[in-house]
């Protein structure tokens, strides 16, 4: 493995990590304890936004994150 | 709705199962896959979603909010660490031909055969009650849907069990289960037919789910607005958005979190697919954000269809876990309440079919095998294919589990709710993290920590979860569990230690775990391990280094006859397997096996690994004990191993020390580069100096002797004058040459320079004396202050002699004609000779007295005019002087003269 291809590893595993911290911290309280009953956008409850906005975050950064990994179906059979 | 429909549209389902299996197993024999892609790998993991998610999510909804929540927000979570952690162990996995999250236990602490045992009775005591609520749920839907969200009959678990539903699909599940299963002795072959009908399973709940959210939120109300517009008003759903209101504490919510978190690996499910069913590590790239994008989907609509059942139908009739069905058959939509049903099938029949399988490759591999291995009376009565007889304990397994699971329902299940029997086997499970997950990363936990850690965990988990509810059911006494046993209420299982305020899965995690992790690090810091265990927790933790090469050296060497060892794969794995095996061996390695008798060690651990594939670890390691002995490495075996390693360090110094030579010499080579570089510059400047020295004389000679070639009749006077010119300008080029010979004698080698002792006081007088008539003409006087003895220093004649002339005549340069006084002196001393030229001339400008020495200096002054002379006699002096050890400086003020002065070492006459 060449020192670029080590590097962005490194790179890659350091951005999960930071996510999945991320992700401990808005899941948790009391982050989630800023959201009452009488919070609500419209009808809709804050809490059930909050969740949601965070949860589609997440999904989407791993995306990125993990964009280059071909994961292409792969047609040679495993040894 | 008519039964007949529903039995109908059911066999219809499963049957669609069994022929996308069927046909993913002939794409997989054709070589062309369906599963070995991405997408199909994160679906199958989905099979994490159970009637639990299906139907229990909206019962916990209605009762608790978004209480139903951190069993997904774990796995999310977490799904971003797969990258790094579940990459490390499918490596592991692969290598190991890991075959059950036990076997992987068992395998990292020195393939320890009661480890594995441990780990079975934890996981089947664990998971049992889990698949008993799968087949309660999908038994209890199907009646919902018969009585069309009446009033139900008669409660399922009170049918005898023939016309109990609940019974017929066991049966066709452990069918399922047994077809597509149990098709290869090693699980690591691949099961593609049950991946592919497992993803097809995750996509069929998804659409089911989704539809009825859809209905209930788009058909029955006007969206999420309304349908929430509508709940504000009910403040029994408007308290279920607050959290503090239901019950749910900050600490509640993490512990559920961690044990989900954990649970999405370690479940027996979910281990076989995301690691013995996984096809490339690469997979896990897409599935880490297509899970969490699938939990997210199928998590959506679960508020609006809980706060939706909990505003239409009525409270006495409403049994919130079965609001999916109930909804849609309420609003007259039968066809909805079937796909619902459906749905919920599709979820707890992936879940039963890869938990059954899963758990009985544990059972058979870790529990059955070993111990037929320990009697020698099996071991002795081998006949010729066991594989077949292993398939056979496992489709065993397989019926037995899912009658248990069916028992379980029958008699104890009944009146617990889907979540906390789903969150009791999560508990469970979670027992195995911290050994595996401390066991990845750190060599030094031990088997007997491991040991340990899990039955602390486990008996903390029994007593504190499993316990309870058997008191419920009476299978012993409720005051245990009210007041503790003996009445110690200390030890009562629902508050252990004092510890209150807390849910009942939040306590029970809290001290298993705290024990558990407790156990493993503590007793490892004080026990050792043997040498399996080190060279195993060595492959775990290094991994990486083992992908790339083979290790260093073996640290167990073991031997057995080839016969043996081929006899003992026919046996295991069968003869064409077998064979094909030994002969890919020998393909790679380049061994010509007929013509071998004894095996080496290579060859065992390669005949070890595939039949662990097979029958685990450490029936597998039982099993080659039994035939091959093991030379614990000898001492001259380890005197290599140290030998070699202290030759590469001796090695690597050499190699160290050469370069470091390397370097030096190249930078002595540098620095007489740049010397030549220099001394070639100054010879440079040095010729382009003297020629142009000389040209200034030979200009004006060529010029006045053309002046009086051809002008005869000039008059005498001038012609007198042209003449005397011409004659200076010729000793001016003449005293040039011979002081650039000077030079040249200057720069010969010093060996060949005499060195003897020189009178100085008679040199001295000896060169005043050429300056006689010139001094006279000049008006210019010199006196000699010299001492009467002779003074003798280390030198030779001619060389010296020229040093002084050369200072005299500068000095007379300098001096006014008529005023000019100079004297020309000697001081002998004890370790050197000073004598001196000091005139009252004009004076040298101290800038310019360090730089008089160099080559063609001269000092310009402007009361001088024009410079005379070479610009030479200085810097040969200084090189004379400097030839025989001695200094030559000058002291001087402007305007009041300047003083040479010339050192050197005194000698003794000889």
């Amino acid at each position: 493995m060449n020192n670029r291809s080590s590097r962005t590893q490194n790179d890659r595993k350091g951005r999960l990590i930071s996510l999945f911290l991320i992700g401990l911290l808005f899941f948790n309280f009391p982050m989630l304890g800023i959201f009452g009953k009488e919070d609500k956008w419209g009808s809709i409850p804050g809490l059930f936004i909050y969740i949601a906005v965070v949860w589609i975050g997440l999904v989407l950064a791993v995306y990125w994150v993990m964009r280059d990994i071909s994961g292409r179906p792969d047609k040679t059979p495993p040894p | 709705m008519n039964p007949l429909y529903i039995i109908l549209a059911l066999i219809g389902y499963v049957g669609l199962l069994f022929l996308i299996a069927f046909y993913a197993d002939q794409r997989a024999t054709r070589g062309a896959s369906l599963v070995r892609n991405p997408l199909i790998y994160a679906l199958s993991l989905a099979v994490y979603c159970t009637v639990w998610t299906f139907y229990g999510s909206v019962g916990r909804a209605a009762e608790a909010g978004v209480g139903f929540l951190p069993i997904y927000l774990g796995p999310a979570l977490f799904a971003p660490l797969w990258w790094i952690v579940l990459r490390k162990i499918i490596l592991i996995s692969k290598n190991q031909r890991i075959t059950s999250v036990v076997d992987f236990l068992s395998s990292r602490y020195g393939k320890s055969t009661w480890l594995g045992v441990l780990g079975t009775v934890v996981v089947v005591v664990g998971i049992i009650p889990y698949i008993s609520i799968q087949l309660k749920a999908i038994a209890f839907s199907f009646q919902h849907l018969t009585h069309s969200g009446r009033v139900p009959g008669p409660v399922v678990e009170d049918l005898p069990f023939f016309l109990d539903p609940g019974l017929y699909v066991a049966v066709a599940l452990a069918l399922f289960s047994i077809l597509f299963g149990t098709r290869n002795l090693d699980p690591n072959e691949r099961h593609e037919g049950l991946v592919a009908a497992i993803a097809f399973e995750s996509i069929f709940k998804l659409v089911a789910f989704l539809t009825v959210g859809i209905f209930v939120t788009f058909g029955l109300y006007k969206g999420f607005g309304d349908l929430f517009q509508q709940a504000w008003k009910l403040e029994e759903i408007h308290s279920l958005l607050d959290l503090k209101q239901v019950g749910i504490t900050s600490m509640d919510w993490f512990w559920l979190m961690l044990l989900s978190l954990f649970a999405v690996l370690l479940l027996p499910r979910q281990f076989h697919l995301a690691v013995v069913e996984n096809t490339s590590t690469d997979h896990i790239g897409r599935a880490a954000w297509i899970f969490p994008l699938y939990l997210f989907l199928i998590n959506i609509f679960v508020l609006p269809i809980a706060f939706a059942g909990k505003m239409l139908i009525p409270p006495a009739l409403a049994e919130p876990d079965m609001f999916m069905v109930d909804l849609p058959l309420m609003n007259g939509q039968g066809y909805l309440g079937l796909l619902a049903v459906l749905g919920g099938f599709s979820a707890g029949t992936g879940m039963v079919i890869v938990s059954t399988i899963g758990l009985s490759i544990m059972i058979s591999n870790n529990v059955v095998v070993p111990l037929l291995l320990r009697t020698s009376t099996v071991r002795e009565g081998w006949v010729d294919d066991l594989s077949k007889r292993l398939l056979g304990i496992r489709r065993l397994s397989i019926a037995i589990v899912l009658l248990v699971a069916y028992a379980y329902f029958k008699w104890i299940g009944r009146q617990y709710t889907l979540v906390s029997v789903g969150l009791i086997s999560f508990a469970a499970v979670a027992q195995f993290a911290p050994a595996i997950f401390i066991g990845l990363y750190w060599k030094r936990a031990t088997r007997i920590g491991a040991m340990v850690g899990l039955s602390l965990g486990f008996l903390i988990w029994f007593y504190t979860l499993l316990l309870p509810t058997l008191a419920e059911v009476h299978f012993m006494g409720v005051h245990i569990v009210e007041n503790g046993p003996w009445g110690i209420s200390w030890l009562r299982p629902d508050a252990l230690f004092g510890l209150k305020g807390m849910n009942n899965i939040t306590h029970a995690a809290f001290w298993s775990l705290l024990l558990n992790t407790g156990g493993v690090v503590l007793v490892s810091l004080y026990t050792s391990q043997r040498t399996l265990e080190i060279s195993q927790a060595d492959l775990f933790v290094e991994i990486y280094k083992y992908q790339t090469g083979v290790s260093d050296y073996d640290v167990i060497r073991r031997r057995a006859s080839l016969q043996d060892v081929t006899l003992l794969l026919n046996r295991f794995l069968g003869e064409p397997r077998a064979g094909s095996l030994l002969q890919s061996y020998s393909r790679r390695y380049g061994k010509d096996l007929s013509k071998e008798k004894m095996a080496d060690p290579d060859l065992i651990n390669f005949a070890e690994t595939h039949l662990a594939g097979a029958i685990g670890a450490a029936s597998a390691k039982l099993i080659m004990r039994s035939i091959a002995k093991e030379d614990p490495i000898s001492l001259e075996e380890m005197f290599r191993i140290l030998e070699q390693t202290q030759e590469i360090i001796r090695y690597s110094r050499e190699l160290e020390h050469k370069s470091a030579e390397l370097v030096q010499t190249t930078h002595q080579l540098r620095q007489a580069n740049e010397r030549l570089k220099e001394l070639d510059r100054l010879k440079a400047d040095f010729i382009t100096t003297v020629t142009h020295e000389l040209r200034t004389p030979i200009t004006s000679i060529k010029a006045l002797s053309k002046i009086l070639q051809e002008n005869p009749g000039l008059p005498p006077e001038q012609r007198d004058e042209f003449l005397g010119i011409l004659v200076s300008e010729s000793e001016r080029i003449s005293r040039l040459i011979n002081q650039v010979l000077d030079l040249e004698k200057t720069a010969v080698d010093r060996a060949e320079w005499k060195v003897e002792p020189v009178e100085l006081n008679k040199l001295i007088q000896h060169s005043a004396s050429g300056f006689r008539q010139y001094l006279e003409e000049k008006q210019i006087q010199l006196r000699l202050e010299l001492p009467d003895a002779p003074v003798w220093v280390s030198g030779s004649e001619d060389p010296l002699t020229q040093v002084f002339v050369n200072l005299i005549s500068n000095a007379l340069k300098f001096c006014d004609a008529g005023k000019g006084i100079i004297r020309v002196g000697l001081e002998p001393g004890e370790d050197r000779v000073v004598a001196y030229v000091a005139d009252n001339g004009i004076g040298i400008d101290p800038k310019d007295q360090q730089t008089i020495f160099g080559q063609f200096v001269q000092v310009s002054n402007n009361e001088l005019g024009k410079p005379t002379g070479s610009g030479l006699g200085l810097y040969i002096s200084k090189r004379i002087i400097e030839r025989y050890g001695g200094r030559i400086w000058v002291e001087s003020e402007p305007g009041r003269g300047a003083t040479f002065f010339v050192a050197l070492s005194p000698a003794t006459p000889g």
